[in-house]
């Protein structure tokens, strides 16, 4: 039996009728249109599809739209605020952290949730927060740099004057 | 891959949930969703309704008992109960397990109770359901072979839940609510052995609750897991010790193990170890009984079986020097 839910999608109320089946991933992109929430292998193996719900990094291709009910659902296309990119979101460009760009939505995500709660995460912690976020590109270096480097932006300090580490 | 039709339903009281569970085999009981779902998507499950757990408050909390021991409610998710203080001080083992389980969106949504009673695995039964069309029917799915070990008259599909070796190295047992009360039952008795069916819960049984026994001096305890790669897998080995140590010398010490059977693995040795100091001859001589009762089968395809049993005494040995090892430090 379908079902009315009310969701808040990137500041926005959004009201939706939903087939129990129906996850998140699938509301969001088919019925919401926000195609920047990826569908990598849609089994929570791989962080494409990452979201933030209430702040917390969490897989929309195992979630329930039904069970969002009342939830605060942050996209890739939310981030961005006043015609300012989000520092992750600069970050990635200036440190050149995409290549394909499919996992980025995801890593950004989970990125900007890690950065949310530690302004000054550790090298380790970044790793561990994206740990659930597959690069296929292997451009995890350049991703945790990008991390850091936002960590710093947000935090206002002054990032170290160094250039690639590689 | 879209999930089957079915029909979701809200329990509100633990008794409802239980009534609704106890109407037989059509439905079946969502917890965080991230073992059940994927089962479903992959075609191996289609229950017609799923009965939310997520509506039952009392299953989120995590309380102290009157004896100090701690009441962790199954539907808290691993990451919160990662976040928990006394799990660091008291329980490492567990604390590792629960961090070591998936990735930090997995234990966002999974919970302490989805873990446990989460469904054996094997390389047959979850490949992608075209190429599992291409095969004769395993037992697992109803049929009268086993693709890993062609000579098994059983099912050897393997349970690998993290956090079921260090439960059951740290002593603890489970409430399971049912039609007639609330149990509650050695985490042992959870697990069938049977790798169709591994978990021993029956129509309207669910699992309310796991119970850790009060920590005392001299407790230590670890969990060392074994994957290729250090994040999302399951565990190709699971390894957890608990010691309790006096003066020097052992009082108890339980190994569990997960990843190697059809249902998690406890070894107690507290006879064998007991009055002794846990030396080198010691943790080997742990290490030999462990290995022998550890039977992986080629399940996965990253290693041979072979290697994995060989790599049961090398965690044993690394898991009870670091239960020794927070047994001083005070983190036990």
């Amino acid at each position: 039996m379908k079902q009315i839910i009310t969701l808040n999608v990137n500041g926005e109320v959004r009201e939706i009728v939903v087939r129990p089946a129906a996850t998140l991933l699938e509301v969001l992109r088919a019925d919401l249109g926000l195609t920047g929430v990826k569908e990598g292998c849609d089994t929570g193996a791989c962080g494409a599809c990452t979201v933030l719900m209430d702040g917390e990094a969490v897989l929309s291709c195992l979630a329930l739209a039904v069970r969002c009910q009342g939830k605060s659902i942050t996209t890739i296309e939310g981030l961005a605020s006043g015609g300012q990119l989000h520092p992750v979101q600069q970050a990635a460009i200036d440190k050149d952290a995409v290549q394909c760009g499919f996992c980025a939505p995801g890593w950004i995500l989970s990125a900007t949730a890690l950065l949310a709660g530690n302004p000054d995460p550790a090298r380790e912690e970044v790793k561990e927060a994206i740990a659930g976020n597959l690069c296929r590109c292997g451009a995890y270096r350049r991703i945790e740099d990008a991390v850091l480097l936002a960590g710093d932006r947000l935090a206002g300090r002054k990032p170290p004057a160094s250039g690639s580490p590689e | 891959m879209p999930l089957p039709d079915f029909e979701m339903l809200t329990p509100r009281t633990l008794p409802r949930a239980v009534r609704l569970l106890s109407q037989g085999d059509g439905i079946a009981a969502l917890a965080g969703g991230t073992d059940l779902l994927v089962a479903m998507k992959q075609g191996l499950k289609a229950p017609e309704r799923l009965a939310d757990l997520s509506g039952l408050a009392a299953l989120r909390q995590i309380c102290h008992l009157p004896d100090s021991g701690l009441r962790i409610g199954s539907m808290v998710t691993l990451r919160s109960l990662s976040a928990h203080g006394a799990l660091r001080d008291h329980y490492l083992a567990l604390w590792q397990a629960a961090l070591a389980v998936g990735s930090p969106q997995l234990r966002a949504m999974g919970t302490l109770g989805g873990n446990l009673c989460q469904d054996a695995c094997c390389l047959y039964y979850n490949r992608p359901p075209m190429q599992r069309l291409m095969l004769a029917t395993c037992f697992k799915l109803g049929g009268d072979l086993c693709h890993v070990v062609p000579t098994s008259r059983t099912c050897r599909a393997t349970y690998s839940g993290d956090t079921a070796a260090a439960l059951l190295a740290l002593g603890a047992h489970v409430e399971v609510a049912a039609s007639g009360g609330a149990a509650v039952r050695p985490l042992a008795d959870l697990f069938t052995g049977d790798g169709r069916r591994p978990i021993a819960l029956g129509a309207g049984e669910v699992v309310t609750a796991v119970i850790l026994p009060a920590p005392v001096a001299g407790m230590g305890s670890a969990y060392f897991k074994f994957r290729l790669r250090q994040t999302i897998d399951y565990p190709l080995l699971g390894v957890a010790a608990a010691v309790r140590i006096r003066d020097g010398r052992c009082e108890s010490v339980r190994v569990g193990l997960t990843a190697v059977e059809r249902a998690p693995v406890l070894l107690d040795v507290s006879e064998l170890a007991g009055g002794r100091v846990l030396d080198e001859e010691m943790t080997d001589e742990i290490g030999r009984c462990a290995r022998a009762l550890a039977h992986p089968v080629a399940n996965v395809s990253e290693v041979t079986p072979a290697y994995r049993r060989d790599m049961v005494p090398v965690l044993v040995k690394r898991a009870l020097n670091a239960a020794v090892a927070a047994a001083a430090g005070g983190l036990s």
